[in-house]
Order: C-alpha cells, then structure tokens, then sequence
C-alpha cells in the first residue's frame, strides 16, 4: 500500500503536466524564480568598445560609451533586461505569429500575415544595411542578443513555456512598422464607405463629415508653402455612393469587414499632445516645448526612458524597446516631440476578379500569393492564402476582397532621420533630419537653446492620380481601372523617394519660428490653403482648441508664459464638450423624471473640470456613451452596423434639436431630443447605482492591463483626472492616454518627464510601476542623466559580435 | 556475510533514530542535503523528504519530519524571495504564489512515507 502511495505520487511528478509545472514553479529550482532572485550582472563583455549604465532612483539608465557601437550595445543589452518580453510580442503580432506563443490570436494573425509587415519590415533593414544607421541597429541587435542568450529569460517566457528566438534587426524594424502602422493604420474609407451603404450616403456626411467646422487648426494664419503639386477633389456624396457599389460584380466594402478591420487599425483615441513657445513669451526669453502622445497605455509602457552619454552628446528621453535611439526627447542643442497627423497614407482598392486574376488596366494579372500555416498554441493549425496586388496585400473577409496601399509597406528611412534627430546640433540639422523621416506622418515641433522653433509635417503623403490627375484619397478606388494611382510607390520595396508622387518636403505644412503654435491631431491647415489632399479626417479639436486658448490668453497678458504655466497647460481638464453640452442639458430639465433631475442638477454650476472628486465629472462621463447609445443605437442596429462605427462626440453633441436625426431618424420614429437626453440620464444614473460610482474618480482609473490578462501583473488602479476631450488625457474604456509626458525648457533647470507605469517590464522589479502614481497625479521627474557614482553595469571588450 | 553488514547497517541506523542529538543532527544534515539538491531540481525536496524520514525512528514521526523539512524549505524560499526583494510580488502572484509553498509540504512528507518502507526502530 505504502509502496504502491510512493510510486504513484513519485511517477504522477514524472509526466506532463504536472513534472513541466515543477519545472517551472518548484521553490528553489523553478524556472520562474530565476527571474524573482537574478539581477543583472555587473560586468558584461561586448564585443564593442567599453560601457557602462548607471539606474536612477526610477530605473532609468543613463548609458555611457566612446562610441556609437559601444553605446548601442550596451542599449540592446538594457532594452532586453527591462522589455525583452514586449519587445517579443510585438515581433510576434507583426509577424503574425502570436497564436504559437499564447492561442486565440488566429484572426490577428490572419491580419497581420495578409499584410505582410514582416516583407515590409525585410525592405527597410536592405535599405539601412551597411549604413552608419545599419549599423547602430546591428550593434543594439547583439546587445539584446547578448543578454537573451546570458540571463535568464523573464517571466512571461516561463510562464507560457517558450523562448525567444535571436532577435535580428529586421525585428527592430517591425517595431518601427507597429507604431507606424498604429498611427497611419486607417480604414476611415471603409468605415465611411459602409456607413453609407447602411444609412444612405447623406446620412453618412452628415455624421460622418471629413471636415469639422472651428477656427482652430494648427497653422492658424500660415499657408501650408509653395504649392508646385496637383491636389485632389474630395469624392462628394455622389461619388462615395458610387464608390460603394460592386462595379465589378464581386461584391463591395462590407460593414462586416470595416468592423473586422476595426479591431486592428488604430486604437480608439490615439492623438497627442504639443506646442512650442518661443522666448518672445517666456519668462526666460528662451523657448519651451511639450509634448504627451496619447497611445495605448500598457503594463509595461509603450516607451523605455534612458540617456544616451557619449563623449560630444548627450540625449535623453524615451525609446522603443527594440529600436536603439531617443524618438522624443532632448539632446544639447534642441528637443523634439511629435503628435499624429492625420495625413491619409492608405487608400482602399476594389478590382475587376476572375478566379485567381485581377484585372488590371487592359492586363489581366495573377494575385501574388502563397499559402501559409498559422501555428496555434493549444489548437489546431489554421492554413491561410495570403494574396496581393500591384497595391499591396489584399484583406479579405467573408467573401469581400479589398486591396491595400500604404506607405508604411515600403523601406524608410526614419531610423536614419530619429539617429540624426539624435545627433543635430540645432534646428537646421534637425530640420534636415525630418526631411528623411518617411513614416508615419507627424507634427513635429522642435525648439533649440538657440532660440529657434519649429513646426514640420513629416512623412512620406501620396499625391494620387487617376488618369494623371490628382484626386483624393476619400474614396475606394477601383484598382482595375486603374485610380488612385500612387507614382513612385513600392510595397514591400525601396519606394522611389524623388518621384514627384510625393508631397515635397517643402510643400508639407510648416512654420519657422513660430512664436506659439499648438498641435493636438486637428486639423493641420485649411483645405483653402493648400492645394494638396492631406487628410480624410482629422480628430476634433477639443484639446488642439484648449491648448490655444490657454497660450494665448497668457501670451496676451502681461504675465510670461512659465514652464510652470506649460505644466499647467499639460494638466489641464477642462472639458470643452462639457462647456457645449452641459447647457443643452440642463435646458432639458423639464423633460426628465425624478431619477434624471438629479444628475442633471449635479451638472449645474460646474466648472467643466474633469476632476477625480467631481460628482458632475462623473455623470457627464457617463452620459455621453448613454446619450450616443440613445441617439445612434436604434439607426445602426436596424441598419445592423456595428457599434465600433458610431459617430464621435464632436458630431454627438453638435446634432441640435431639429437635427434630422431626432426629426427624421433613417430608422425608428421621430424623438423629441429633450427625451432622448432625459432618457441617456436615466441610464447614466442606472450604471452609478450598479457600479457603485461616487465620484469621477471612481471610474477614472488607472485601468492599465499586462497583454496577458493574468492579473497580478496589471497595474494598480489609481483614480486619474482628465477625459479622453481635455488635454490631460485618459481615455479608460479603451485604455488610452498620456504615454509620456514631457515639458523641456532651455533655461538652465532641467526638463521635466514621466511615464504611465514604470521603467522596467520585469514584475519583480521595483520599477515594474513606480512611476504610475505620480503620472495619474501630475507629478514629474528631472530628466537628468545619472553621471556620477559606480556603473550598475559594465561593459568590457571581449564578447562575439555573432 | 552481506546479512551480516546489513544488520549492522541496521543497528547503526536505529541507534542514530533512537539517539535524540545523533537524530537531530542527521536530520539537520539531511535536510541540508535535500535544500541543496532541490536547487538543482525539483526531485531534490522528494530525496530530502526521504532522507530527513530515514533519521527517524518510526513512519509516523518520519512524515512529521517530511513536514518539517517541506516548512524548512518553504521558509529557505521565501527568505531567498524577500532577501531579493520579491517577497510581496509573489505573495501577489495567487495561485503560482500558492503552488512553490505548497510543492514541498507534499513532497517532503511523500519523499519521508519511504521510511514505512523499513520496520520501526526497536522499542519505538
């Protein structure tokens, strides 16, 4: 009996799962606990020249070197250290390979596969190869190499049971195609094209308009330059209409497939913040510059704070885990910051399809394409065919087949642009720099202690042509025939960067030496004045608005503008779509019933703060989901579009009462709007009860997730301040806010930075969140490179370059 | 001649179990042993668990001291954790937290059940 207990509990230790889950999780021996108990040596070779890093009290590693390869070693190194896991999962989601790590990523994969970012990725590294640029990346290649292969690998690794493969530097490329693509990434044509198959193509203008009518665009009084280049008409009702049929039999964009392809574009809210002020209103007589993008808020973040010390520079701010140099930051002569811009860099191509051939032109042409094998974690394997065109790759769904064209599919020379960023010495070396960052397309602002302010576009923009005119890029083209046609472009290929295709530098909307300029994704320019097609849409301008508010009536004033007051700027949470919408609600008081008067009495005397300890905070919040649900919901569900295609608030709070969507509604009766907002009360008031909610702070949480869902490596909730509308930014539904903030100063104090979590991506790390309190309270730190005290690490020659 | 060394093997095991300090010692001694080998691999707790068992002079006590050499074990890891630093975090961990305490409080009473393999000490 006794011998029979041993066997079994001995030989039930020796079989799957069980011995494999010793493996990993027996005390003194797990896999696991390497990673609780390890730290990172003292002394480490390279194959390089000498380095060292020294941590600050928030793990922030200033790295030190002779040289360029040295210094980048020694970053790959402290990249994979601190992110070595992220930085694996974002290869994967590129490359379409996340099912095989971690299961129920099929559909993620199929996208990513289809668009072949990994070919994408292949183009840029042959065209930085044997390049100085190429050159930095290989030797921050072996630094991650060399820690992958020394120390144990972090825990999300032992956790899921597999290890990383070498990293290469085609992997450091697919880092810069994913934050790319999360810029540019936009299937608004889709989105629109469906919306007006659904509700009618008027229906779909009106609240779905590609352009918002305010005053405050980001180059308020400027031209956008010399115009040389064609522009392009706007597809108007009619032709979106058009655009909508099946022309050629085969079946057009679908509200399935736009919905589908909503899971992979950009997250909901990604924007950001900037604005440069020159020393003609500073305190100081020097500039000041900001800049917060607002980008997916994650556990870890999105960006690696550090300082890059050599021996005639020195840059600090934040990285890529992945990518070796400093994206926004500072460096001895200047800093730089960048928001999205909104260009239109992706149109939508529909084709004449016989079996396996397209029609193009008077050719008829096979699809390109390959099968391929989705390796599923867990499950069974999924075969796919992975299709393209002379435009790029071809996303399908149910039967709909749509080719994409995007410029992030071809090699760029951005790394070369961020490392000479880096190294500039002022704003005409950096300028030269921007010119070469080819994507994604930006608004970059940049001051210089010589006084100097800058605003550039950046970033290849089609000029599209169908039949050697320009056209807008606002509609599905039909491939066939052969619209929309982008001169000089080359998926997967180094694109022709002279061709007259593009929007030259030059022509790109710009300002030298702005005294006070402002940027939040609004629009860039009037369309009146520039002759280019730039955008399909740009974000509304709560923030951009705000921002300009705030600088001018300062700059108006007698009081400088202070980096104090720029911080104030920065954490500023009033709401503007409060400051439109609180007095149509209040209005509609006689209306409501005793479960909605309440709120709306909350709402009355507010100042529009979207303050953690507000009650009316909180209502408002909640009020616009309920009011868009309310006012949208029945349309979209008898139209069966999905919800991810409701209209923005910019729109929502803009319908006036007699708007023909409460009078003349494309499904459903007529509603009076003052019920409709009584009605969007009484929902707001059913979640505050349900969920228990007080104050704004209740349900404005740090709700900061790890990708893997197990929640002890999540974040800590912290009440926030500030809306997805003010320019202190949270957006916690789709988890979306201030991924880095920065306030840089050329006055002798030192620049002020935090980000929304901590540093280091290992859990065990003290520095797993240690900053996310003070970003959720508005506090800073010094970006101060640490120079003084014994290196944490070194590094010394001896190591293989393998 | 073997059954001759064996039953003086014997004697000499028993008088090490009946002997309280020359069983402590063994005990101390073993557990050592297994600690060290349970940081190589996991099948360490279970040898630990048996050799700590055989200082013993009856099955029961020896799963008592299996226990105790899985509550030693225990107390080792989490003084590694806290010494790194990692003490609380895996504490947060829930039930992969759970299962490195849990692990050697089984297999060191199991690994000590190879006691009930050989018959109780004399006069115990």
């Amino acid at each position: 009996m006794l011998a029979a207990l041993l066997a079994g509990g001995v030989g039930a230790s020796a079989v799957d799962p069980i011995r494999s889950g010793l493996d990993r999780f027996a005390p003194l021996s797990g896999d696991v606990w390497d990673t609780a108990t390890a730290s990172v040596p003292g002394t480490v070779t390279t194959p390089y020249g000498e380095a060292t890093v020294r941590y600050d009290d928030e793990g922030v590693p200033t790295v030190a070197a002779d040289d360029e390869a040295s210094l980048y070693f020694a970053v790959g190194y402290v990249h994979a250290a601190d992110r070595l896991f992220q930085m694996d999962l974002i290869r994967r989601r590129m490359r379409g390979t996340l099912a095989a790590a971690v299961g129920q990523q099929v559909e993620s994969d199929i996208f990513h596969r289809r668009m072949d970012f990994a070919a994408a990725a292949q183009a840029n590294w042959d065209l930085l190869d044997g390049t100085p640029t190429g050159d930095a990346v290989e030797a921050h290649t072996a630094g991650v190499n060399a820690y992958r292969e020394r120390q144990p690998l972090p825990l999300e690794f032992q956790l899921l049971g597999y290890e990383p493969d070498p990293w290469t530097p085609v992997d450091s490329m697919l880092i810069e195609k994913q934050i790319t693509w999360g810029l540019t990434g936009d299937f608004s044509t889709l989105r629109r094209a469906a919306i007006a198959d659904a509700l009618g193509a008027e229906a779909a203008e009106r609240i779905d308009p590609r352009r918002l009518d305010h005053d405050s665009p980001i180059l308020r009084e400027a031209s956008a330059g010399s115009s040389s280049g064609g522009g392009g008409e706007s597809a108007d009702s009619s032709d979106t209409n058009q655009s909508l049929g099946t022309p050629h039999g085969d079946g057009g964009a679908s509200g399935d497939l736009a919905a589908w392809l909503s899971r992979f574009e950009s997250t909901d809210g990604v924007g950001s913040n900037s604005w440069v002020v020159s020393g003609e209103h500073t305190e100081s007589g020097q500039p000041l510059l900001a800049n917060d993008p607002h980008l997916t808020l994650l556990a870890p973040p999105v960006w690696y704070e550090m300082h890059h010390e050599l021996p005639n520079r020195s840059v600090s701010g934040v990285t890529f885990p992945g990518q070796p140099f400093v994206v926004i930051g500072e460096n001895d002569a200047g800093a730089w910051g960048f928001t999205n811009a909104g260009m239109d860099v992706l149109d939508c191509y529909e084709y004449e399809i016989d079996g396996e051939r397209y029609r193009y032109g008077d050719e008829w042409r096979e699809f390109e394409s390959a099968t391929e094998t989705i390796e599923v974690s867990g499950g069974e394997d999924r075969e796919i065919t992975v299709r393209k065109t002379v435009h790029g790759p071809v996303i399908e769904r149910q039967g709909r087949r749509v080719g994409v064209a995007w410029t992030g599919l071809q090699a760029s020379r951005t790394a070369e642009a961020v490392r000479a960023l880096n190294r500039s010495e002022g704003r005409d070396e950096a300028v030269d720099a921007l010119s070469r960052f080819d994507q994604p397309t930006q608004s970059a602002v940049y001051a210089d202690r010589e006084g100097n302010t800058h605003y550039h576009v950046t970033g290849m923009v089609p000029i599209r042509r169908t039949d050697g005119e320009a056209v807008a890029g606002d509609r599905i083209f039909d491939g066939s025939a052969r619209e929309g046609e982008w001169p000089g472009y080359t998926p997967y290929g180094e694109p022709d960067f002279e061709s007259d295709g593009w929007i030259p530098f030059e022509d790109k909307p710009h300002a030298d030496n702005p005294d006070l300029l402002a940027t939040a994704n609004q629009r860039v320019i009037d369309d009146s004045a520039t002759e280019y097609y730039l955008s399909e849409g740009y974000s509304a301008p709560w923030r951009g608005a705000r921002i300009y508010d705030l600088l001018d009536q300062r700059a108006a004033g007698d009081d400088p503008i202070t980096h104090e007051y720029s911080r104030a700027v920065q954490l500023d949470m009033y709401d503007r779509r409060a400051e439109l919408f609180v007095p149509e609600i209040l209005g509609a008081r006689s209306a409501m019933g005793e479960r909605a008067l309440p709120l709306a009495n909350d709402l009355d005397g507010w100042d529009y703060a979207m303050d953690r300890d507000s009650r009316a905070a909180l209502v408002f919040a909640l009020f616009v989901d309920h009011y868009r649900q309310r006012t949208f919901g029945p349309a979209y569900e008898a139209a069966d579009l999905d919800d991810s295609l409701y209209p923005g608030d910019w729109v929502l709070l803009h319908l006036d009462a007699d708007d023909p969507w409460f009078t003349d509604p494309p499904a459903g009766e007529a509603r009076d709007r003052a019920q409709v907002i009584a009605a969007a009360l009484v929902d707001t008031a059913d979640e505050i009860e349900r969920e228990g909610y007080e104050t704004y702070g209740d349900y404005n949480v740090t709700d900061i997730d790890h990708p893997f869902g197990l929640g002890f490596l999540n974040y800590p909730e912290y009440p926030a301040d500030g809306s997805p509308a003010t320019v202190r930014n949270i957006r916690v539904e789709s988890s979306v806010g201030a991924s880095y903030r920065l306030l840089a100063r050329f006055d002798g104090d030192p620049s002020q930075t935090v980000i929304p979590g901590g540093n280091d991506g290992d859990y065990f790390s003290d520095h797993y969140a240690d900053q996310l309190r003070a970003w959720a309270d508005g506090e800073y730190s010094p970006l101060v490179p640490s120079t003084d005290g014994d290196p944490s690490i070194r590094f010394r020659g001896g190591g293989d370059r393998g | 001649m073997a059954k001759v060394r064996a039953e003086t093997t014997r004697q000499h095991l028993y008088g090490l179990q009946t002997d309280p300090t020359s069983r402590w010692r063994a005990t101390v001694l073993a557990g050592a042993v297994g600690a060290l080998l349970a940081t190589v691999h996991w099948s360490g707790l279970l040898v630990g668990g048996a050799l700590v068992g055989l200082a013993w002079p009856t099955l029961r006590r020896a799963l008592v001291a299996g226990l105790g050499f899985g509550v030693a074990v225990v107390a080792v890891f989490a003084l590694e954790l806290a010494l790194a630093g990692s003490l609380s975090e895996v504490l947060a961990m829930g039930v992969f937290g759970v299962v490195p305490a849990v692990v050697p409080l089984v297999a060191g009473p199991l690994g000590a059940a190879s006691r009930g393999l050989f018959p109780d000490a004399d006069g115990e």
